[in-house]
């Protein structure tokens, strides 16, 4: 409700007029933070984690990233799994494994930066997964009985899951080549009324990508380099089942546009590392299911 | 007078408020004696020669008695004094000054009624201002500002379209929250902290079109009086300020009306005297047209709406000399959108009643029955978001008021109000989708909060001296929430632990405050005075908002066991002196306010849709501080003012900048204005504003932390430690007027105008993007320069 409002009122303003111009603004100082971000996916695999530090606010470059830490998963309390070092600051586990449904797990952290010992931990159970997605369409997208150029939204056809917040989020693959490679490009959702149903892909109707109404799959953008579409293409859907608190932290960071008197002060986005406030990031579950298809001609007019 | 810093002990407390009691009873005592004397009465009304209309604020002066009354809002006038011969000496700016010799028997009461003709020789420079020529100096009341619409006409205004919001946000201790705002702080309040009354009815929001103009039509409007402080017990509710916007109610001689047709909107007001002049009827409406422009701009708009419009009705009716009645109605609506995808309407109504009855020569009453209705709605027309959501409040109010004259020296007023507020805190409902029958989204209701606040006053003005009047008085208001609602229970950590439902119509939560206000004038000669002030304000409800900006969806919430009401003690003193024969009046005014549980809002805090908002607020300490200085110049043909305030405002609430001070959004130091006017012949004027103010604090971030290859900024938790750049501004208007002829009512005037003259860039926000690299991009976005305007006006 909240973000639709926004959106509406600085529609309404860019309307009206709105210009801009790059500017550098003067940032405080403050301390380095170490950044914590990785998941447990219901894939067989070794999982990794990141470990970074905050960077200075113009910095340039790859962030800076944190080495030499003891890295586990501990699953329900009993069994744990051990991460090591493949490349600094990124950690995998070093043996697969398989997250599933119900199950808690806990990342625990010691980093070792400047000689002091220092211990973070995060939680999250893992949703149960999508039993399959049937079958999938991709169409071209209509607005007011338009068709737009360009511009296509890819309908699974699949139950979805009990639970008006049940929180989804979704990546999608042309080729084999992942076009969501950033966290703004994935896309995020609940159902709300629509949980429990049999999704026929006629329902998903959404505004356009990056608005983020309670549905909607995933909407290609033929207009992006690496989004354009032919027949024959194979599409790939990833769709995955996390936290409400994962799906909110993504938003948070997908809003964090600075500062603007519609919005009240700015603050950090949340994370759920502990202890809080002392480490950035976010360690979450994922239950994933996968749909392909391939485009037809018919598709695209 | 000390400025006092400290917050008052319970025990000073209750000191001050046994003082103030013992005041009130104290000086009824000495009236009830004085009233014994022989005295007779003497009442009467001041009239226009030439249109017989009533004047307002004309001066009766005793000179035997050095002291004198002015005329009321019906140009009515009563002096009580000992039997004996008076000389009167009676003036009102603009018009020829006369004398008067009477001879009072005290057996009854006398009447003399008068009539003034106008100063042709002034009457072109003159600036009616409905006042005392030497108010400035020789009123009780401070922190004060009267405004009428010949001046607000004047200045220069964003699209040629004239402000009274605007107009007030350039005065000494006014602030505009944003850019294009009609949301303002007054010396450091909130933008809630302001008391906003048309014709006596609350207006919840002031805003049309995200705050580029405000809900008041200015041919429809009187005058408006903003009260920074030493506000006056009859007022309560608020903790900062009373702008109290009046609507024409002089009986016109003729019917006759004024209006224009502006770049984006036109307005028209008519009013008509009828029934022998005892009824008279005024009606004025406006209404943007930028949207029917639109398709112009593409195919892409052709669907797209974007107006607003508003309606000001009002009647006055005289039964007799003792009794008037006043109907004051509004109604207004703003609507954007685009058909079949989603649209916004968002608008108030108001409406009042007053009744003002003569008891006698020496007592009046006004009894007034006020509503309002604040709402907005968002109707999204696409799946999967297919609903309807709204939100809004409602008020409807009681108030009785008497006002007394025991003689010239001594005026009391006293009386009582009950409001009832409706805040309906949203609600949503789900549209089913046309071909599949589903729904969407699920149904929401936030349920109503309900609550009573009630006043009761007495307040007493009081010449103690030739030089000195104090003026006293003490306000208790009352409060209670009323069922039904479910109140929730939040821990230490603000998580929910608990809830209570209290059923229809059940009371809970009561308050009760008394409200001190206080005040003194030391007039040191005929020109110069000293004025003291000290007041206490409660105010029981705020805005659920963490915006400054203002939005048409910010709902409001009463206090309850979760919120305490707000409290601000105001303690001001101030010079004034008037200059040139009281053509210049200047002041230079020193505050301080003490506020308690001002409330702001946790980081991330979810302020729409939320039941569990009461968890979102963080409550704690505020100040503020300031010297005001202005000089302005009501008379010839350059007239305007001059203003430099300097000025601090912060707050301290817990879980926010680690608990420590921060400086509150509107702790914008330095702020000067200047507004001047010229008129060089009687058909052409030019006028320029400059404003100047300190940047506006904002919170910046320190850094960046980068996951999935998007960068993000992260913040240390101070809160505004930084500043905008600094905000200035130039805004320039020439008028030419038509020829004035006898044998012609129509006169109209071409008014040209530039909004932002010399194009600052001023930052209304900064935006934060990742680039192609992933590094952030920081972009200012500033609202207008130099916009253009031209806008045609008349009267017949």
């Amino acid at each position: 409700m909240s973000k639709n409002i926004l959106y509406l009122s600085n529609l309404l303003l860019l309307l009206l007029c709105g210009c801009r111009e790059d500017i550098i603004i003067d940032v405080e100082e403050g301390n380095q933070m170490i950044g914590i971000y990785g998941c447990i996916t219901n894939e067989f695999k070794q999982h990794q984690i990141t470990i970074s530090k905050s960077g200075d606010f113009y910095g340039t470059g790859s962030p800076a990233m944190v080495s030499g830490a003891e890295v586990t998963v501990t699953e329900n309390d009993s069994a744990t799994y051990t991460y090591k070092e493949i490349e600094p600051g990124i950690y995998e586990m070093t043996t697969p494994m398989k997250g599933k449904s119900g199950n808690i797990y806990t990342l625990h952290v010691t980093t070792h930066e400047n000689g002091k010992a220092e211990d973070y931990y995060a939680a999250d159970t893992m949703k149960a997964e999508v039993e399959s997605i049937d079958s999938m369409k991709v169409m071209l997208y209509t607005f007011n009985n338009k068709k737009a150029d360009d511009y296509y939204k890819v309908c699974p056809y699949f139950q979805t899951l009990e639970g008006a917040h049940t929180s989804y989020m979704t990546k999608v693959e042309i080729n084999g080549k992942l076009i969501t490679d950033t966290l703004n490009e994935c896309r995020t959702m609940q159902l709300g009324q629509l949980a429990g149903i049999y999704l026929n892909g006629k329902e998903l109707e959404a505004f356009y990508k990056g608005v983020d109404f309670p549905t909607g799959i995933y909407y290609i953008n033929g207009e992006k380099d690496d989004e354009k579409i032919k027949a024959g293409d194979e599409i790939t859907l990833y769709l995955h089942v996390i936290s409400e608190d994962y799906l909110d932290y993504i938003k948070d960071v997908k809003s964090s546009s600075g500062s603007n008197p519609f919005f009240g002060s700015p603050a950090n986005v949340r994370s759920n590392i502990k202890p809080e406030k002392r480490a950035l990031g976010y360690f979450f579950t994922s239950a994933i299911t996968k749909g392909t298809t391939i485009v037809q001609k018919k598709d695209l007019e | 007078m000390r400025i006092i810093r400290k917050h008052p002990t319970a025990s000073s407390y209750l000191k001050a408020l046994m003082t103030t009691i013992c005041l009130l009873l104290t000086n009824a005592f000495v009236l009830s004696i004085s009233a014994q004397n022989k005295t007779a009465t003497l009442s009467g009304s001041v009239k226009d020669a030439s249109s017989r209309e009533a004047l307002i604020g004309v001066s009766i002066y005793v000179e035997e008695t050095k002291g004198g009354c002015t005329t009321d809002a019906n140009g009515k006038y009563t002096l009580k004094l000992p039997v004996g011969s008076y000389h009167l000496a009676i003036s009102y700016i603009g018009y020829k000054s006369i004398k008067k010799e009477v001879s009072l028997s005290g057996e009854k009461s006398q009447t003399l009624n008068l009539v003034l003709e106008s100063d042709d020789t002034e009457m072109e420079e003159v600036v009616v201002t409905g006042r005392k020529k030497d108010a400035n100096i020789s009123e009780a009341l401070m922190s004060s500002q009267k405004m009428q619409m010949v001046t607000i006409k004047k200045i220069p205004a964003l699209m040629g379209e004239v402000d009274v919001v605007k107009a007030i946000q350039l005065l000494p201790g006014v602030q505009a929250a944003s850019e294009g705002s009609s949301n303002f702080s007054v010396r450091g309040g909130s933008t809630d902290h302001n008391l906003i009354l048309l014709d006596n009815a609350t207006v919840y929001n002031a805003s049309h079109m995200m705050g580029f103009f405000s809900v008041f039509n200015n041919d429809a409007v009187s005058e408006a009086t903003l009260m920074k402080g030493d506000i006056p017990a009859i007022y309560g509710g608020r903790l900062s300020s009373v702008l109290d916007v009046q609507t024409l109610d002089e009986m016109p001689t003729r019917f006759s009306g004024t209006g224009g047709i502006g770049l984006i909107s036109s307005r028209l007001m008519l009013e008509a005297p009828l029934f022998d002049n005892r009824t008279s009827v005024m009606v004025a409406g406006r209404r943007t047209y930028a949207d029917l422009f639109l398709p112009l701009a593409g195919d892409e708009y052709k669907d797209t709406y974007l107006y607003f419009y508003d309606l000001n009705a009002k009647i006055t009716h005289k039964f007799n000399d003792k009794n008037r009645i006043f109907l004051s109605g509004y109604m207004g609506r703003d609507k954007f959108g685009m058909d079949g995808l989603a649209g916004v309407g968002f608008g108030n109504m108001s409406c009042s009643l007053r009744w003002n009855h003569i008891y006698n020569k020496s007592l009046t009453s006004d009894l007034s029955i006020t509503g309002t209705d604040y709402d907005y709605t968002m109707d999204i027309g696409i799946n999967p978001a297919n609903c309807e959501l709204g939100a809004g409040m409602k008020d409807w109010g009681l108030n009785f008021n008497l006002f007394k004259i025991w003689n010239p020296s001594n005026k009391t007023r006293a009386g009582l109000s009950g409001t009832f507020h409706r805040f309906n805190q949203g609600e949503l409902t789900a549209k089913k989708d046309e071909e599949s029958s589903l729904q969407y989204v699920e149904d929401m209701d936030l349920g109503l909060r309900k609550s009573f606040e009630y006043g009761l006053f007495l307040s007493h003005e009081q010449n103690a001296t030739k030089r000195l009047t104090l003026k006293y008085g003490l306000r208790m208001s009352l409060f209670h929430n009323l069922g039904k609602e479910t109140i929730y229970e939040f821990n230490e950590k603000h998580e929910k632990i608990d809830s209570t439902r209290y059923g229809s119509g059940k009371i809970f939560n009561t308050q009760i405050n008394p409200e001190p206000r206080l005040g003194a004038l030391y007039k040191i000669d005929k020109v110069s005075s000293v004025k003291a002030s000290y007041s206490r304000t409660v105010q029981y409800a705020q805005m659920a908002s963490n915006s400054t900006g203002g939005l048409p969806f910010d709902i409001w919430l009463p206090s309850n066991p979760n919120i305490k009401p707000q409290k601000c003690d105001q303690y001001a003193i101030g010079y004034f002196r008037n200059l040139f024969d009281d053509q210049l009046e200047t002041s230079v005014e020193l505050y301080y306010k003490n506020m308690q549980n001002v409330i702001d809002f946790k980081d991330n805090a979810r302020t729409y849709g939320n039941e569990y908002v009461d968890g979102e607020i963080r409550t704690g300490k505020g100040r503020s501080y300031g010297i005001e200085l202005l000089a302005k110049k009501n008379v010839g043909k350059l007239t305007g003012w001059l203003s430099y305030t300097y000025s601090r405002t912060f707050r301290t609430v817990e879980d926010i900048n680690f608990g420590k001070e921060y400086r509150s959004p509107y702790d914008r130091p330095h702020n000067f204005v200047a507004v001047l006017s010229y008129d060089f012949t009687k058909q052409f004027n030019l006028s320029a504003n400059w404003v100047y103010n300190t940047g506006q604090p904002v919170t910046y971030p320190y850094g960046k932390y980068t996951v999935d290859n998007v960068p993000y900024a992260i913040y240390s938790g101070s809160r505004n430690q930084s500043r905008y750049p600094s905000y200035h501004r130039l805004d320039l208007s020439a008028t030419i007027k038509s020829r004035e002829r006898k044998d012609r009512r129509w006169q109209g005037e071409w008014n040209f105008s530039i909004y932002n003259a010399y194009g600052q860039h001023n930052t209304w926000a900064v935006m934060f993007s990742p680039d192609e690299e992933n590094m952030i991009k920081t972009e200012k976005m500033y609202l207008f320069t130099f916009v253009p305007s031209v806008s045609y006006n008349f009267k017949f």
